[in-house]
């Protein structure tokens, strides 16, 4: 369980969040949607230590976690291979066992014949499935991701999506998915959370069922409040 | 390299040659001031097989490479250090920047104060002339590499010595190589300055000494030959920032 405790985050003037409160779930996938620079993106950071928080807490248990960037932020000196070991780089193991989960993820993500390839031989999608290898290969209990489909054109995006909610649900991994695609949000999320502008308010928490799913009626009024809660801002 | 750009490269050293040459052959100017390139290329053939060349060369290399690596090797490592660490570069960038503003050639009189005439001076100033540019295009480097690179080291908590050899170096190697092209040029200035001053061998001793014999054409060889190095290093740090930077091109 991650909790926000009345976490305030300044930029000198700027508050993007005034003691915010928020508790995400074990094994829950959670999507966050919010305007462009309300602060999604600094929300991750916090989870993962990239951003020092002016005041309160984050309770979140010693997990490990995996960070997916908006832009892939592969090394383009690094093969595949290397790139996705670089996410083991904190772990004191051999060679030999590092390689070992490096084949294993990359298998599950359809990288296995481009594990000795550099970036700039691979095409956009193949690049941030290897982001996506580099942030699963260390079996994170957290994953955060920062819309990292906006790059891809929609079939890749499609499939990589739906590689990716496989795998999170068979690993039980907490996820957490910043985006500001509705659409996205809808298909992936077992919890929608809806974030304000400046500072950062939750406006809307709400819980759906992947498992049974809902009719298109009741997916189509939630997208409505959606719509509507975001409009409000 | 591709075969059109390097013939048009050869075509334009030819044409020049070719010019010069017709230029001393009909007087055009004082071919004994400036030898054509036919008497300057004979005049090198004769110093080949005298064994003259080669054991300048060999003189001039004996203080010119470790020179070089002493430079290079110190200006990647402290521009590695001053481009990380806030307090490093505070410290050394005024210093620096100050050092490299003065001439080599104006310390060759110190550096056989402080060392002699021997070997030892010839290298230390060919270091010094080769540690500014790598230096400050390393800083450079490392205070230009992408802060996602960063982020991605940061958030898998990769140990600093791996932040170094694996993002920092690799991600600023385009500008350490610039570093180091500079520095081949900056280091034969300053063997050429220090061998014109206190040697008894080497190209640059060649050059004086043939000058106060008045061989403008083996002076003239020594000169092409000194720039034919000079390619010839840069040639080889170009292939080799190729190689090392293959994933750049490499499929």
């Amino acid at each position: 369980m991650i909790q926000f405790d009345n976490v305030t985050i300044r930029f000198g003037e700027r508050h993007v969040a005034d003691d915010f409160n928020l508790t995400l779930n074990d094994a829950e996938f959670t999507c966050i949607i919010g305007p462009s620079g309300c602060g999604k993106t600094t929300l991750l950071n916090a989870i993962a230590d990239l951003q020092v928080v002016t005041s309160g807490t984050i309770n979140e248990p010693n997990a490990r976690i995996g960070y997916i960037f908006q832009d892939h932020n592969i090394f383009p000196w690094k093969t595949t291979r290397q790139n996705i070991m670089f996410g083991l780089v904190s772990l004191k193991e051999d060679y030999d066992s590092k390689n070992t989960q490096v084949e294993v993820v990359a298998e599950k993500l359809g990288l296995t014949a481009y594990l000795d390839d550099y970036p700039r031989s691979l095409s956009g999608g193949l690049k941030q499935r290897v982001g996506i290898a580099r942030a699963l290969v260390c079996s994170p209990e957290v994953i955060l991701m920062d819309e990292p489909f906006t790059a891809l054109d929609a079939l890749t995006a499609t499939k990589t999506r739906e590689l990716l909610k496989k795998i999170c649900k068979e690993q039980q991994v907490t996820t957490i998915f910043v985006t500001h695609d509705i659409d996205e949000a809808l298909m992936l999320a077992d919890r929608i959370i809806v974030v304000s502008n400046s500072p950062m308010v939750v406006v809307m928490d709400e819980k759906l069922n992947q498992t049974t799913g809902a009719s298109e009626s009741v997916t189509l009024k939630l997208k409505k409040r959606i719509y509507e809660s975001l409009e409000a801002e | 390299m591709k075969i059109k750009p390097l013939l048009i490269g050869i075509g334009a050293f030819v044409l020049l040659g070719v010019a010069w040459e017709i230029a001393a052959d009909t007087g055009v100017y004082d071919a004994t001031i400036l030898p054509p390139p036919s008497v300057s290329f004979s005049a090198l053939i004769k110093l080949a097989q005298s064994g003259t060349l080669l054991g300048d060369f060999v003189a001039s290399m004996k203080r010119y490479v470790p020179g070089f690596l002493i430079g290079g090797s110190l200006g990647i490592i402290v521009g590695v250090a001053s481009g990380i660490f806030h307090t490093t570069r505070t410290v050394t960038s005024p210093l620096f920047h100050y050092f490299r503003s003065i001439p080599p050639v104006a310390l060759v009189p110190f550096s056989i104060v402080l060392f002699g005439i021997g070997d030892m001076g010839k290298i230390g100033l060919v270091a010094w002339a080769c540690f500014f540019p790598v230096w400050l295009s390393t800083q450079l480097g490392i205070r230009h590499v992408p802060s996602e690179y960063l982020k991605a080291a940061a958030v898998f908590e990769a140990p600093t010595l791996r932040r170094v050899f694996d993002i920092w170096i690799p991600s600023s190697l385009p500008y350490i190589v610039s570093g180091l092209r500079i520095a081949v040029s900056t280091g034969l200035f300053a063997l050429a300055a220090s061998e014109m001053f206190a040697a008894s061998s080497g190209i640059a001793f060649r050059i004086v000494y043939s000058y106060q014999l008045f061989q403008t054409s083996v002076m003239v060889a020594m000169i092409l030959f000194l720039g034919f190095i000079a390619f010839l290093a840069d040639l080889l740090l170009s292939w080799l920032s190729h190689f090392f930077a293959r994933w750049e091109t490499e499929a």
